[in-house]
């Protein structure tokens, strides 16, 4: 009777504070930001009020291009970046997923890959900035190779760990059944490994933006990172702040239509 | 025509000739079963029942292909086994179910080609209605009971048809009175189906109730010990005279002594 009450009435809660919940944060962060610019509490060439961004934001998405020095750039900029932050995504996606898979369950694949992977992991990405650009140039290349290889860590982990933590029985079964090798890895080891696999997209997804704007920071004439780094140069903060919104705004967009996409599969909505 | 089916009944279903194998634990090799030899016929319900450690469950995964094996061999059907396969069936001891799959889907996974999409349909809820979960077939394994799960698990190797099925404790976790049903599910699906089964237990009522003939093994080595023949009428009687002579007489071959020195087995 007692742990029935508390689950009835959280279910019943739910709807509202599902809805509200998430805007609680940004919103009180949003407070602040006004509270600060407009009561003059720090000055606007450090920090603008919201309003003015809003102004340049709206300047940057749905004016003319050519009407200002970054009138009408958004469209440019995002499929630019968008495409980097794919391009690095998928291929850390198409290497990371099948090498996790088979080192979390084979032992001497472990061994083999283990130390080199954690060994090239600790390297902080930015240390691999000055080598990227030597190999690759600066441009969609160096950026995709440097978000790809950050990505790449989170899904090669969160598939090992998925591999590993499947109940063995599992895959016992699925042989039991007359399954072979192939069939239960998709129908079984996959699956089962569900969980961790999707926790370490959503990380890789994550940091792929973190190196997305790292890589445009490096001179790229287009890009959300570049439209900030540019702006620096100028003294424009509205446009920065703008811009790390904007960031903030698509790798959510984007978080949500993958896990939303992941949701197609069975084990990603049961499990 | 009549005799040569009589003689087919009667044939060795299975086969285990001189079967050995050997873990090695801290440097040491253990004897885990060393030479066991059995026949199951087709139609037969065999029982192993053995000690903890005896064994018994690495001759069972042994059988089922799950395991690989130091000496001797399995035929199944006159072949010898090397890998897992829909002929031989295994309920495991602890829930084994696809959680990210209905109670429908786990019954069907097996049934994967062949068939069509409505021939598998039309398998699976005939299947679940013989288990006793008609209705159940859009619930997660998560949402239904332990004893329902032994169902689905049960259910998920019998529309296979398998020649063999092989049972590791598969009512060792369940509460006494959703084990006994699952008892008289067995007993009245093996009859339905004439379903050969070989399964292991620790629990000397439970062998008894259940098996024609019940393998006793003993540890260090895992070897047979004794093989009873269980011929009592169906349905059996668990405070009959004879169910309790035979219990007797299995517990000494069990512990090697008489009830009632050992306060441990036989609850």
């Amino acid at each position: 009777m007692t742990t029935q009450e508390p689950v009835k009435s959280r279910s019943r809660n739910k709807p509202v504070a599902a809805i509200l919940l998430p805007w609680l944060l940004p919103v009180c962060a949003l407070g602040l930001w006004a509270l600060l610019s407009m009561g003059g509490l720090v000055p606007p060439y450090l920090l603008p009020p919201p309003s003015q961004v809003l102004d340049t934001a709206k300047d940057y998405i749905f004016a003319p291009p050519g009407s200002g020095p970054y009138a009408g750039r958004f469209a440019g900029d995002a499929l630019a970046s968008l495409g980097r932050v794919g391009g690095g995504f998928a291929l850390a996606v198409a290497l990371g997923l099948p090498l996790g898979l088979i080192s979390g369950r084979l032992r001497f694949m472990r061994l083999f890959l283990d130390t080199f992977i954690n060994g090239v992991r600790a390297v902080p990405g930015i240390a691999w900035l000055p080598l990227a650009l030597v190999w690759f140039g600066i441009g969609f290349k160096t950026t995709v190779f440097l978000v790809s290889l950050a990505a790449f860590f989170p899904i090669y982990l969160g598939a090992a760990a998925g591999a590993m933590q499947i109940n063995p029985l599992f895959l016992r079964a699925g042989a039991m059944m007359g399954l072979g090798r192939g069939q239960l890895i998709f129908s079984v080891l996959i699956p089962a490994a569900t969980p961790h696999v999707v926790t370490g997209l959503r990380l890789g997804l994550g940091i792929a933006f973190a190196y997305l704007v790292l890589g445009e920071l490096t001179g790229v004439p287009d890009g959300l990172g570049a439209a900030i780094m540019d702006a620096r140069m100028l003294g424009r903060v509205d446009i920065i702040i703008m811009g790390i919104l904007l960031i903030a705004i698509i790798g959510r967009i984007c978080d949500l239509a993958m896990v939303g996409g992941l949701k197609l599969f069975k084990s990603v909505r049961r499990l | 025509m009549g005799r040569v089916l009589s003689d087919m009944a009667a044939a060795p279903c299975l086969k285990v000739e001189g079967l050995s194998k050997r873990f090695r634990v801290n440097g040491h090799h253990i004897s885990a079963l060393d030479e066991v030899s059995f026949e199951v016929r087709s139609g037969e319900v065999l029982g192993i029942l053995g000690p903890s450690g005896c064994g018994k469950t690495t001759l069972l995964n042994i059988i089922a292909g799950f395991m690989p094996h130091d000496g001797g061999r399995v035929l199944m059907n006159r072949r010898p086994v090397t890998r897992p396969g829909p002929e031989r069936g295994v309920v495991f001891q602890e829930d084994a179910l696809f959680p990210w799959l209905t109670v429908a889907e786990n019954v069907g996974f097996g049934l994967r080609n062949g068939d069509g999409k409505a021939g598998r349909r039309i398998k699976v809820e005939h299947m679940l209605e013989m288990v006793g979960l008609e209705g159940y077939g859009h619930y997660l394994p998560r949402a239904i009971s332990g004893g329902m799960k032994q169902r689905v698990a049960l259910a998920r190797v019998l529309v296979l048809g398998p020649a063999a099925l092989l049972m590791d404790e598969p009512f060792a976790a369940l509460d006494a009175q959703t084990r006994a049903d699952m008892h008289q599910l067995l007993i009245s699906l093996q009859r339905r189906l004439e379903q050969t089964v070989v399964f292991v237990t620790h629990d000397l009522e439970e062998a008894i109730k259940l098996a024609d003939r019940v393998v006793v093994m003993q540890k260090s080595p895992g070897r047979i010990r004794r093989i009873f023949a269980v011929d009592l009428p169906r349905p059996r009687n668990l405070d009959s005279l004879e169910f309790l002579d035979l219990k007797r007489s299995m517990y000494e071959s069990l512990c090697g002594q008489p009830p009632g020195d050992s306060p441990v087995l036989g609850n």
